[in-house]
């Protein structure tokens, strides 16, 4: 680029920087509002924390989350991109084609490096997708399409049974579904008596409240008191749902265990958990009569159950401790660039974009990786061949 | 105490407390990293992959505490 090209760009940058410092949430904090309604950003606002929210079909026993969106798409975009790059193979080839052979060879080469030829082939397809479905949710969901952006607005009316006198009004803004009381209503039941029914917000969201209603107002049934708002975003990465990283840990650890089980057989994988024949040959050793090599050898084999059980608990532990590292750099990167754009719109979250690139890439290697080196430990030291 | 002050000082501590370690352990990553540099500049690229990996492991705990301190605060 030329020097006046360069100086133009800096020039923007710095335009945008200004601007978005004076019209992000620093700019209004010291009470410059100087965007327009249209230019605002969207507020900092974390929906549901460990799981999407439901889009399509709320009621249905499936509902449709915008995180399952967001999975469809990745589903979709990678096999368009594999169809375009296999849909006309040759000898020598192309643009596309080449970009994809060469990053797979680099996969299955990083593969092979770690679990020997033979089993690095046999590892190579549920790895390679693990790494490929990880990094690809983690690069497009840093598409503008993601997030706060684009979302479904959602309102419903607070509602009361039966006439009455507010008694009481939460202060909180957000309310909970089934969980918030919004309201107390003291109603007469007949002869002077009175009863205090609580109105529970009907679904989550921010509460806003209708003109005339305080405490002390008189209320009836044919008009709402209030109105939730909720605004969840129609696509929203994939990895922020604690489902989705947890069923990939599951496919992992299963993938792992059915490996050490075809890898070294039924006997000697199920040794690592319940192994019990130093036991019994001290117990057998009691019968015979040698009491101090008997008591020796039961409380070793005691000690061998002991760690088979603890085996099986650190295989299981793996599963929260894949799930929770996805999920929790995925959550974090996303806060963070939301921050970001909250603090200082349009300049600050950049810099945070090229670290979630290199994130997205690190934590599908790390996912693929450890997937890769537990299995090859399960598959055992027997058959190396490196 | 007020409930809601205890919350706010539960919310600072386990991020505090909880990037403390991971915080330590990036620093001798980095250490290590230096000194293996220093000894064997040829195996640059090795040590490099190995000590991210091993950084985004260590960063990870940091993030449990942080998803700790987050759903401490805003559900709490």
């Amino acid at each position: 680029m030329s020097r006046r090209g360069c100086g133009l760009v800096g020039l923007v940058v710095l335009t945008l920087f200004i601007v978005g410092l004076a019209g992000g949430a620093i700019g209004r904090g010291m009470g410059i509002d100087l965007l327009p309604q249209a230019l605002d950003v969207p507020t900092l606002e974390i929906h549901e924390f460990f799981h999407g929210d439901p889009i399509f079909m709320k009621d249905g026993p499936v509902p449709i989350t915008n995180t399952m969106i967001a999975s469809w798409i990745t589903i979709v975009v990678v096999t368009l991109f594999a169809f375009a790059a296999t849909r006309k193979m040759k000898i020598i080839p192309g643009r596309l084609q080449g970009l994809v052979e060469m990053a797979l060879e680099g996969l299955l080469n990083f593969i092979e490096s770690v679990a020997g030829h033979k089993n690095g082939r046999k590892f190579f397809p549920v790895i390679a997708t693990i790494f490929i479905f990880v990094m690809f949710n983690a690069y497009l969901a840093l598409l503008p399409l993601y997030g706060p952006g684009i979302y479904m607005e959602e309102k419903e009316e607070v509602e009361v049974e039966h006439a009455g006198v507010v008694v009481g009004i939460t202060d909180l803004e957000k309310v909970e579904k089934d969980e918030t009381v919004i309201f107390r209503v003291e109603r007469e039941i007949g002869d002077g008596t009175t009863e205090i029914v609580d109105v529970v917000a009907p679904m989550s969201g921010h509460i806003h409240l209708h003109e005339g209603i305080e405490l002390g107002s008189h209320v009836d049934e044919t008009h709402a008191l209030a109105e939730i708002v909720s605004k969840p975003p129609l696509i929203r990465s994939a990895s922020t749902d604690i489902n989705m990283t947890l069923a990939l840990a599951l496919i992992a650890v299963l993938f792992i265990e059915l490996m050490g089980l075809t890898g070294r057989g039924f006997k000697h994988y199920i040794s690592e958990y319940i192994n019990v024949g130093e036991l019994f040959r001290g117990i057998k050793l009691f019968f015979k009569g040698k009491i101090v090599d008997g008591l020796m050898a039961t409380v070793t084999g005691v000690i061998n159950v002991i760690i088979g059980g603890l085996e099986f608990v650190s295989h299981m532990t793996r599963m929260i401790s894949f799930a929770f590292r996805l999920f929790g750099n995925m959550t974090a990167g996303e806060i963070l660039i939301l921050s970001a754009a909250f603090l200082i719109p349009w300049i600050m979250p950049l810099p945070f974009y090229g670290l979630e690139l290199l994130i997205g890439f690190i934590q599908a290697l790390i996912f693929g990786g450890l997937t890769l080196v537990f299995a090859s430990i399960a598959v055992g030291h027997g058959s190396e061949e490196h | 105490m007020d409930p809601e002050a205890v919350k706010y000082l539960a919310v600072g501590l386990t991020g505090s407390i909880g990037l403390l370690g991971p915080a330590l352990g990036l620093g001798l990553i980095g250490y290590a990293t230096v000194t293996a540099l220093g000894r064997n500049p040829e195996a640059r690229g090795a040590i490099l992959t190995n000590m991210i990996l091993v950084a985004a492991l260590t960063e990870a705990v940091g993030i449990y505490a942080l998803i700790v301190s987050i759903i401490l605060g805003m559900v709490a």
